[in-house]
């Protein structure tokens, strides 16, 4: 487990690296970065936002307006400042601004038309995948949205806590407190579910 | 269910669609290029400098401070611009941050920022004797007058760009621009005394504390990028 949560830092650090070094050269004015920028930020952001909303449409729409604000936004970044808190703290923003309860909604409709969807020989290995990330993906809409935010961030996204209190606006404590909180309610919604 | 690789390009046509979309409006509105921001700062400072010595002439300059030894007004002037300086560092992000400071570091600025001022200023009540009597308006008007320059260059600094806490951000800018403001009302003010401080030099900043919330609002948060909805592109 050490060796694997090692080679995961491993690959986490040189992905951020990658981006900050990809997200400097754009904002020197090498426009052939954005793409690998995107290639490199997109994948994340559409898990955070998928995660936090259950809906690809808000994903989506996320995802376009966080890199179109980096772009919009390059020749202020700083040089040498970290681009994916700020990447992060952007789609957050923007996903505060879709929260309302149709999120919830949006989650429900979805998991029903993949449900549909799904068919052929790879259904019922995939079945308890998929009901096991729809529970998580239940509980986790269930959650305090302030619990859910520092959860997300903190144990699912693997951010560390004082990136992802500033990401969040808050303080390291709270971040802290609000992850454990939220991994507490749903240590005891497992062990309901599995009792 | 809900993971990346659904919507990964390579897997995806949908997701394809959607980086082809991205890149496609980023071509649209071309975004100039990082270079060096110094000059445009530094204009900026000078400009705001020189509208705030404007205004302080305007009022009648150092003559009415004119009973007040150099030293006193040297170390009240050193301890005001000391403060500032800390409440500018504080109210903007760091160095090496794209995100505004902790939310409990703004709040400590935004509400410690008057209260230091007040209290610095009384502190001096203990050695000096005040050689006339003022309610505090013109003090409360110099420093309305002047605060706005510096709280313009302080949000030049970080318009539109804060994702996480404008309104605390701007309430922070407001209490710096604010204790910028208390350094040019100090070389023009001599006067000490509790009423007088409170009128016309702690409650301006508390009301540009107020005003920099508002205003830090509509001026520093990030705004939604005006495109349609990803999903109705045609993905």
């Amino acid at each position: 487990v050490d060796q694997n949560d090692r080679q995961l830092d491993e690959a986490d650090r040189s992905l951020r690296k990658r981006a900050d070094r990809l997200m400097e050269r754009y904002a020197d004015g090498d426009d052939s970065a954005f793409g690998q920028l995107y290639d490199v930020l997109e994948p994340r952001l559409t898990r955070f936002a998928l995660r936090y909303s259950g809906s690809s449409a808000d994903a989506e729409d996320v995802v376009q307006q966080t890199m179109l604000q980096i772009h919009l936004n390059r020749h202020n970044f700083k040089a040498g400042a970290p681009v994916l808190p700020w990447a992060y703290a952007i789609a957050h923003n923007r996903l505060r601004d879709l929260r309302p309860a149709k999120s919830r909604r949006a989650f429900e409709e979805r998991a029903a038309q993949e449900e549909e969807a799904m068919s052929g020989p790879l259904q019922d290995v995939a079945y308890e995948m998929k009901v096991r990330e729809q529970w998580l993906a239940e509980e986790l809409q269930r959650l305090d949205e302030k619990q859910r935010d520092a959860f997300l961030l903190v144990n699912v996204e693997q951010m560390p806590v004082a990136e992802a209190a500033a990401v969040l606006g808050i303080s390291v404590t709270n971040a802290k407190q609000r992850a454990f909180r939220a991994r507490e309610a749903l240590a005891a919604a497992l062990e309901d579910r599995e009792r | 269910m809900f993971t990346a690789d659904a919507l990964h390009p390579a897997l995806d046509p949908r997701a394809a669609a959607l980086k082809r979309q991205i890149l496609e409006a980023a071509r649209k509105s071309p975004a100039p290029r990082r270079k060096s921001r110094k000059a445009q700062g530094a204009l900026l400072i000078g400009l705001a400098l020189a509208a705030m010595f404007a205004l302080y002439f305007q009022w009648g300059g150092p003559l009415n401070a004119a009973s007040r030894s150099g030293p006193i007004t040297a170390w009240v002037l050193l301890g005001t611009a000391l403060l500032a300086s800390v409440a500018t560092w504080l109210s903007l992000p760091a160095r090496r941050s794209m995100l505004p400071r902790p939310p409990h570091l703004l709040l400590a600025v935004a509400l410690g920022v008057p209260v230091m001022v007040g209290a610095w200023l009384g502190l001096w009540s203990l050695v000096t004797v005040d050689p006339f009597v003022r309610f505090g308006w013109r003090c409360l008007g110099l420093t309305a007058a002047t605060a706005p320059w510096p709280f313009a260059v302080l949000v030049w600094a970080s318009r539109r760009l804060d994702p996480v806490s404008p309104q605390l951000s701007g309430a922070a800018m407001g209490a710096a621009a604010g204790a910028w403001a208390a350094v040019m009302v100090e070389l023009w003010c001599p006067l000490t005394s509790a009423s007088h401080v409170l009128v016309g030099h702690v409650s301006p900043l508390l009301l540009l504390v107020g005003a920099g919330a508002a205003l830090g609002e509509w001026t520093l948060r990030l705004r939604r990028v005006g495109t349609p909805r990803a999903s109705r592109l045609g993905a």
